[in-house]
C-alpha cells in the first residue's frame, strides 16, 4: 500500500508541488462516503440516457454517448460488492480517465450523490488498514481524515482496471474475484 | 228494429216460411244447375253423334252415288255393247243372205245358159231376128218367140227375176220376156250402151265363157227409168249372152227385214259406182231410194273395207249406233250399213215392260233424272223428258247449268264427277246436283252418262228426325251458305229450293256454326240460329266433290231446358204448396202461441189499470203457462204490497206532521248555536296572528343558519386549497433544491477544471468555492423553507378538519330552525283550518237553521204527498166488489165511488195541514221531546 502512494505521488509531479494538502471529490455510494483525487476527474456528468450493453457483468450499468464518444459507466456500488444503485435525481456519473500500458480510457462510475471537494491535508492522510473496511483492501488508496471522520480515498486505477474489466466483459461466468487473483499471480 | 216492432205471429210465420224454403231453394237450385249441365251435356253428345252419323250417312249416299254410277255405267256399256253385237249378227245374217241371193242368181244363169235348149232357142231366135232384119215384129221372130216364150217365162219367173234377155255377139237384145222398149235395141249402139245393162255386156264380152258379168244397179229407162242391175253370161251353146235383169224387190226384201231392230234400226246398202255412193237399198226408217246419193265418212270408211260399230251424230241430228260391213259380191262394191238410234238401243223396254232399264233404274235408285249423253254435247235420252232434252249440254241452251259444266268436266277429265246443287233451268229451277261418268273406249268418249241427284234421297237421309225431339234437325248448308238440305224448322223460308231462289240472309244459313265449319273447324257449342233463336249446334264440315259442305245438328236450347224448366216449375209449385202448409201451420202454432200471450197482455192492461182483482186464464204447462202464473202470483203480490202501502201512506201522512213540528224546533236551536260560533271564531282568529308571528321569525333564523353552514362550508374548502397552495409551494421547493444541486454539480465540475488547471485555476477553483457554498446555502434555506411549509400544510390541515367537524353542527342547527319553522307553519295552518271550521260551523248553523225552517216545509209538502199517495193507492181495487166494471172504465173509477175512503182520509190531511201550520210559531213540548 505504501508503494503505490508513494508510486503516484512520484508519478504526478503537480502533485509533488502541492504535497501539503489534495484536493479530493467526495461521494456518496450507499450511504458511505468515499472520495478520490480530483486529478483524476474529468467530469462529473448529470445522467442521461444509459445504454445498456448486454452480455456485460452486472456492475458494467452500460455505455453513455459523451459528445461522440462511447464511455463504458461501471456501477461502483456493485463493483465494491455492494446492491446495485437505485437511480435518483441525485444520482450521477463521475468521468475518470485510467491509463493502462500508455492507453488512456475514460470511464464513467456511477455513484448516488457527489458531495463536496474536500481539502485535506497530507498529514490527515493514513495509509488503509488491513482489514476493517468492507471494501476490498486493493481498492483502498488510503483513508483521508476530516474533522473526526474517515473518508476512504479509493484506487482508482484497480478499482476500474481496463485489463480486469476486459477481461470480466470476455468471460462473465468466471467469478471476478478469481479473476482478479489470477491476474496478481 | 222492424222485426222488433212486428208481431209475433207474422214473426213467426216468416220464421219457419225461411227455414223451410231455404233449403228447398239451395236444393232446387243445386239440382236445377246439375240436370241442366248434365241435359246440356248429354244433348251436346247426342247431337254430334247424330251429326256424325247424318255424315257418315252422306258420305255413304255419296260414295254410293259413285258406285251407282260405275254400275249403270257397266250396263250401259254392256247394254252398248250386246247392241253392237246384236247389231252386227243381224247385218251379218243380212249380208250373208244377199250373198246368197246373188250366188242362187249366179247358179240360175250359169244352169240356164249351160241349157242346150237356151242355146237351140237362142240360135233360133237370133236366125229370125236376123232374116228379118233385126226387126222383132217380123212373123218368123215372133212363132220363134212365142215358141220359146214360156220356157223363158218360167225360168224368170221361177227365178224372180224382172226379166230375161237373149243378145247376139253384136249386140242386139233378140228377146225379151217381158217386151219391154229394149227389145230389139243394139246394146253398144244405143242409149243402153251407158246402162247398167251395157256396162254390164261389156264386161260379159271379156269373159272368157265361163263366169258372169254384173251391171250395178242404175236407173233403167226400158223399165221406166225403175232402178235395175243385169247379170249377163256367155251362153254355152250358141255365140251369145243371157242376161237378166235383176230387180230390187228381192234385195229390200232382205234387207228391210227388221227383226232385231227394234223401232228405229234398219240396214241398207250402198254401193259405189264410177265414184259415187248411192244406196242399193231402199230406206225404211228415214228416205232413201236405190240409187239416191249416199255419202258421208261412215260410207266412206265401209268401203275401204272396214267393219265395225260407232256412234255417231247420225244425218237427222240424232245419235246412232251405226255398224257397217262390206258385202262382198264380185263385180259389186257394195257396203251394208245397220244404223239404229242409240236412245232406243240404250233405252229398250225389255218385253211386256211399261219402263225402259232407266226408268226403273232412277225409280229404284231415287234419282230425279238420268241423261245420255253424247261427247259432242247432245243430251240424246233424258228419263223425264225435260226441256233439256235432245238439246246440246256443252254449247247448247243449258251449257251454263250445273249439269254444262259437268259435263265439260269429265269429257275433259274422263273421270266421275259430281257438280253441287244449283238451280237447273230445265228442271223449272229446281235446285239440282248431278253425277256423271264418261264412257271411254280406246281413250276415247263414246258416251257420258249423267244422273240428277234428287234433293228426297238428301232430304231424307236429313230429315231423319228420330230421337231429335220437337225442335232437334240436322241440315246441310253448301259453302255458298245456301241451304243443301231442307230445314225441318222453317219449310217455307229455308227449304233448298226456296234458299236458293232468295237470298243467304232470308233464305242461307250464316250462323257461326256455318262460318266456322267452313273454316274447318268441328264444334259444339251453343249459337243463334237462323231463326235467331238459341240452338244447341253441333257442326263438320263434309266434303262433297269440289266443295265443301257443313253438316250441322242442331236443337233448341230451350227444348234442351224444357225439364229443367219443368223442373223448376215443379220446385216452384211444390215451394208454394209448402208455402201454404208452412203458413197453415205456422198460423196454427203462433196462435197457440200468442193467445196465451194476448191474454196475459190483456191480464196486464187490466193490472195497469189498477184492476187487482182480474182474472187470468190460461191452463198451460210450458214457459207461458209459467208465465201467466208467475203474472197471477205478481198480481197477489202487488195486491198485497199496495195493501201494504196504503196502511204506510196513512202512517206517513201522520208521522210527517211530527217531523214538521220537530223541525220548527230544530231551527230555534241553530240560530242560538250561530251567535256562539261567531265568538269562538274571532278568538281563534287571534291565536292564528301569534302563530302566524312565530312561523316568521322560526323562519328568518332558519335562513340565518343556513347561511352560517354555507359559508363554513366555504371555509373548510378555502383550508383545503390552502392545504394544496402549500403542498405546491414544498413541491416548488424541492425544485430550489434540484438547483441548488445542480449548481453544487457545477461549482464540482468547476472546481475540477480549476484542479486540472493547476495553479493557474486557483482563482477560479476560490469563484467555484464560493458557488459552491451559494449553492449549499441556498439548499439548506429551501431546505428550511420546505420545512416550514411541510408544518404549515399540517396546521391548515388541522383548521380545515376543525372546520369540517363545525359544519354539521350548523347545518344540523339549521335544520333544527327549519323543523321548528315547518313546525309554525303547520301550526298557523292548522289554526287556519280551525278559523275555516269556525267558518263552515258559523255556515252550517246556518245552513241548518235554514234547513230546518225547509225541513218544516218539506214536511208539510210531505204530508201532501203522503195524501196524494192515499189517494194513488186508492186506484188500484182490491176487492171483487167492482170487478164486473169493464177495466177501461174503471180505471178513473175508483176515485169516485169511494167517499168512504176519502172521508176517512180527509180529517187526517187536515190534521197534517193544521199541525204543519202551528208548528212554525209554536212547539208542542211533546213533540220537541221526542226529537
Amino acid at each position: 500500500m505504501n508503494d503505490l502512494t508513494v508510486q503516484n505521488k512520484t508519478s504526478n509531479g503537480s502533485l509533488v508541488v502541492q504535497e501539503q494538502q489534495g484536493q479530493y471529490l467526495t461521494f456518496l455510494v450507499g450511504k458511505e462516503r468515499l472520495g478520490i483525487s480530483i486529478h483524476e476527474v474529468k467530469e462529473i456528468i448529470e445522467i442521461n440516457n444509459i445504454t445498456r450493453v448486454p452480455m456485460t457483468p452486472n456492475f458494467i450499468r452500460g455505455v453513455i454517448n459523451l459528445r461522440g464518444n462511447v464511455v463504458p459507466v461501471v456501477d461502483l456500488s456493485a463493483r465494491l460488492n455492494r446492491e446495485k444503485s437505485e437511480l435518483t435525481k441525485r444520482s450521477c456519473i463521475v468521468l475518470v480517465e485510467i491509463t493502462t500500458e500508455g492507453e488512456s480510457q475514460n470511464i464513467g462510475m456511477l455513484v448516488d450523490q457527489v458531495d463536496e471537494i474536500l481539502e485535506i491535508p497530507n498529514e490527515n492522510i493514513q495509509p488503509a488498514p488491513e482489514f476493517g473496511a468492507d471494501i476490498r483492501v486493493e481498492f483502498i488508496q488510503a483513508m483521508g481524515r476530516v474533522d473526526e471522520k474517515f473518508i476512504i480515498l479509493l484506487e482508482i486505477s484497480r478499482v476500474l482496471s481496463v485489463t480486469e474489466l476486459s477481461q470480466l466483459s470476455h468471460s462473465i461466468n468466471v467469478d471476478s474475484a478469481s479473476v482478479l487473483e489470477t491476474d496478481n499471480e | 228494429m222492424n222485426l222488433k216492432n212486428l208481431a209475433m205471429q207474422p214473426k213467426l210465420i216468416g220464421l219457419m216460411l225461411i227455414i223451410s224454403l231455404i233449403p228447398l231453394s239451395i236444393v232446387a237450385y243445386f239440382s236445377a244447375q246439375n240436370a241442366s249441365d248434365a241435359l246440356l251435356k248429354s244433348s251436346y253428345n247426342q247431337l254430334t253423334a247424330m251429326r256424325e252419323v247424318k255424315r257418315s250417312q252422306l258420305e255413304r249416299f255419296f260414295s254410293e252415288r259413285k258406285g251407282d254410277m260405275g254400275v249403270l255405267m257397266e250396263t250401259t256399256a254392256a247394254l252398248l255393247h250386246s247392241e253392237n253385237e246384236k247389231l252386227q249378227a243381224v247385218q251379218d245374217l243380212k249380208i250373208a243372205e244377199l250373198q246368197n241371193l246373188f250366188h242362187t242368181i249366179e247358179a240360175s244363169v250359169n244352169v240356164t245358159k249351160d241349157s242346150p235348149y237356151v242355146g237351140d232357142a237362142f240360135n233360133a231366135i237370133n236366125l229370125a231376128f236376123k232374116n228379118n232384119s233385126a226387126a222383132t215384129n217380123s212373123k218368123a221372130w215372133k212363132t220363134q218367140a212365142t215358141k220359146y216364150q214360156s220356157r223363158f217365162e218360167d225360168v224368170m219367173n221361177d227365178n224372180g227375176w224382172y226379166d230375161l234377155f237373149l243378145i247376139n255377139a253384136e249386140g242386139d237384145i233378140i228377146y225379151t220376156v217381158t217386151r219391154e222398149s229394149d227389145l230389139g235395141m243394139n246394146i253398144p249402139t244405143s242409149i243402153l250402151k251407158k246402162s247398167s245393162l251395157g256396162k254390164a255386156f261389156n264386161k260379159a264380152k271379156n269373159l272368157s265363157g265361163e263366169g258372169i258379168a254384173i251391171g250395178d244397179f242404175q236407173p233403167y229407162a226400158p223399165s221406166n227409168g225403175a232402178q235395175a242391175a243385169f247379170i249377163i253370161s256367155k251362153l254355152k251353146f250358141a255365140d251369145g249372152y243371157l242376161a237378166m235383169q235383176l230387180p230390187t224387190d228381192p234385195i229390200n226384201n232382205i234387207v228391210q227385214k227388221r227383226s232385231g231392230l227394234g223401232d228405229t234400226g234398219e240396214t241398207y246398202l250402198v254401193g259405189e259406182l264410177n265414184g259415187k255412193t248411192s244406196y242399193r237399198s231402199d230406206r225404211v226408217i228415214k228416205t232413201g231410194k236405190i240409187g239416191d246419193v249416199k255419202s258421208g265418212s261412215t260410207v266412206k270408211e265401209a268401203l275401204s273395207g272396214q267393219n265395225r260399230t260407232h256412234i255417231k251424230v247420225g244425218s237427222t241430228g240424232d245419235i246412232e249406233i251405226v255398224s257397217y260391213a262390206p258385202v262382198n259380191i264380185a263385180g259389186l262394191n257394195w257396203v251394208a250399213l245397220t244404223s239404229k238410234m242409240l236412245e232406243e238401243t240404250l233405252a229398250s223396254k225389255s218385253e211386256g215392260a211399261s219402263e225402259d232399264y232407266f226408268t226403273k233404274y232412277i225409280k229404284e235408285y231415287g234419282y230425279y233424272d238420268l241423261f245420255l249423253i253424247h261427247p259432242k254435247g247432245k243430251v240424246f235420252y233424258t228419263v223425264s223428258k225435260e226441256s233439256d232434252y235432245n238439246t246440246n249440254i256443252v254449247n247448247g241452251t243449258y251449257r251454263d247449268s250445273g249439269l254444262g259444266k259437268l259435263t265439260r268436266d269429265v269429257i275433259q277429265t274422263r273421270s266421275y264427277g259430281l257438280v253441287d246443287f244449283a238451280p237447273y233451268a230445265a228442271s223449272n229451277d229446281a235446285p239440282s246436283a248431278f253425277i256423271a261418268q264418261p264412257y271411254v273406249v280406246d281413250g276415247k268418249v263414246e258416251l257420258v252418262v249423267a244422273l240428277q241427284l234428287s234433293l228426297e234421297a238428301i232430304n231424307v237421309i236429313m230429315q231423319q228426325r228420330d230421337g231429335m225431339g220437337e225442335t232437334g234437325e240436322t241440315y246441310l248448308v253448301g259453302s255458298d251458305k245456301l241451304m243443301r238440305s231442307s230445314s225441318f224448322l222453317a219449310p217455307d223460308t229455308h227449304s233448298v229450293a226456296a234458299s236458293f231462289a232468295g237470298n243467304v240472309k232470308n233464305n242461307g244459313v250464316e250462323t257461326d256454326a256455318v262460318i266456322e265449319a267452313l273454316s274447318g273447324k268441328t264444334a259444339t257449342k251453343v249459337i243463334m240460329d237462323y231463326n235467331d233463336n238459341p240452338v244447341l249446334s253441333s257442326y263438320t264440315p263434309m266434303k262433297v266433290g269440289d266443295t265443301t259442305w257443313v253438316v250441322i245438328a242442331e236443337i233448341d236450347e230451350a227444348e234442351v231446358m224444357a225439364p229443367v224448366e219443368s223442373l223448376i216449375f215443379n220446385i216452384v209449385i211444390i215451394g208454394l204448396v209448402f208455402t201454404v202448409l208452412i203458413i197453415i201451420v205456422a198460423y196454427l202454432l203462433a196462435k197457440s202461441i200468442t193467445g196465451p200471450i194476448v191474454k196475459g197482455v190483456v191480464f196486464a192492461e187490466q193490472l195497469a189499470e189498477g184492476n187487482l182483482v182480474a182474472h187470468l186464464d190460461v191452463d198451460q204447462k210450458d214457459e207461458v203457462g209459467q208465465l201467466a202464473v208467475a203474472m197471477v202470483d205478481m198480481r197477489d203480490r202487488i195486491k198485497d204490497v199496495i195493501q201494504t202501502v196504503r196502511g204506510g201512506a196513512d202512517n206517513l201522512a201522520s208521522a210527517s206532521e211530527e217531523v214538521s213540528a220537530t223541525a220548527q224546533t230544530i231551527s230555534q236551536g241553530a240560530v242560538e248555536q250561530t251567535t256562539s260560533v261567531e265568538g269562538t271564531s274571532a278568538a281563534v282568529e287571534e291565536l292564528n296572528s301569534s302563530v302566524q308571528q312565530n312561523a316568521e321569525n322560526s323562519s328568518v333564523t332558519e335562513k340565518i343558519a343556513t347561511t352560517s353552514s354555507v359559508q363554513a362550508e366555504q371555509g373548510a374548502a378555502a383550508v383545503t386549497e390552502t392545504v394544496s397552495a402549500m403542498k405546491n409551494i414544498a413541491k416548488k421547493i424541492g425544485l430550489i433544491e434540484d438547483i441548488s444541486y445542480k449548481t453544487n454539480l457545477l461549482s464540482l465540475n468547476a472546481a475540477i477544471e480549476a484542479a486540472s488547471a493547476g495553479e493557474h485555476g486557483k482563482g477560479f477553483a476560490v469563484v467555484a468555492a464560493e458557488v459552491r457554498k451559494l449553492a449549499e446555502s441556498s439548499r439548506v434555506t429551501a431546505e428550511e423553507i420546505s420545512e416550514l411549509a411541510t408544518n404549515s400544510v399540517d396546521i391548515a390541515e388541522k383548521a380545515g378538519r376543525l372546520i369540517t367537524e363545525v359544519v354539521p353542527n350548523i347545518t344540523r342547527t339549521s335544520d333544527l330552525v327549519q323543523e321548528i319553522s315547518a313546525a309554525s307553519d303547520e301550526q298557523a295552518t292548522g289554526i287556519r283550518q280551525i278559523n275555516d271550521a269556525m267558518g263552515q260551523l258559523d255556515q252550517a248553523t246556518q245552513q241548518n237553521a235554514a234547513a230546518s225552517e225547509e225541513l218544516a216545509a218539506t214536511a208539510e209538502e210531505l204530508n201532501g204527498q203522503a195524501e196524494q199517495l192515499q189517494q194513488s193507492v186508492a186506484y188500484f181495487q182490491l176487492a171483487e166488489d167492482n170487478s164486473s166494471m169493464p177495466a177501461h172504465t174503471e180505471r178513473r173509477a175508483p176515485m169516485k165511488p169511494r167517499p168512504a175512503a176519502r172521508a176517512k182520509h180527509a180529517p187526517m190531511a187536515q190534521d197534517a195541514q193544521a199541525y204543519s201550520r202551528t208548528s212554525s210559531s209554536d212547539f208542542n213540548e211533546k213533540d220537541f221531546e221526542k226529537f
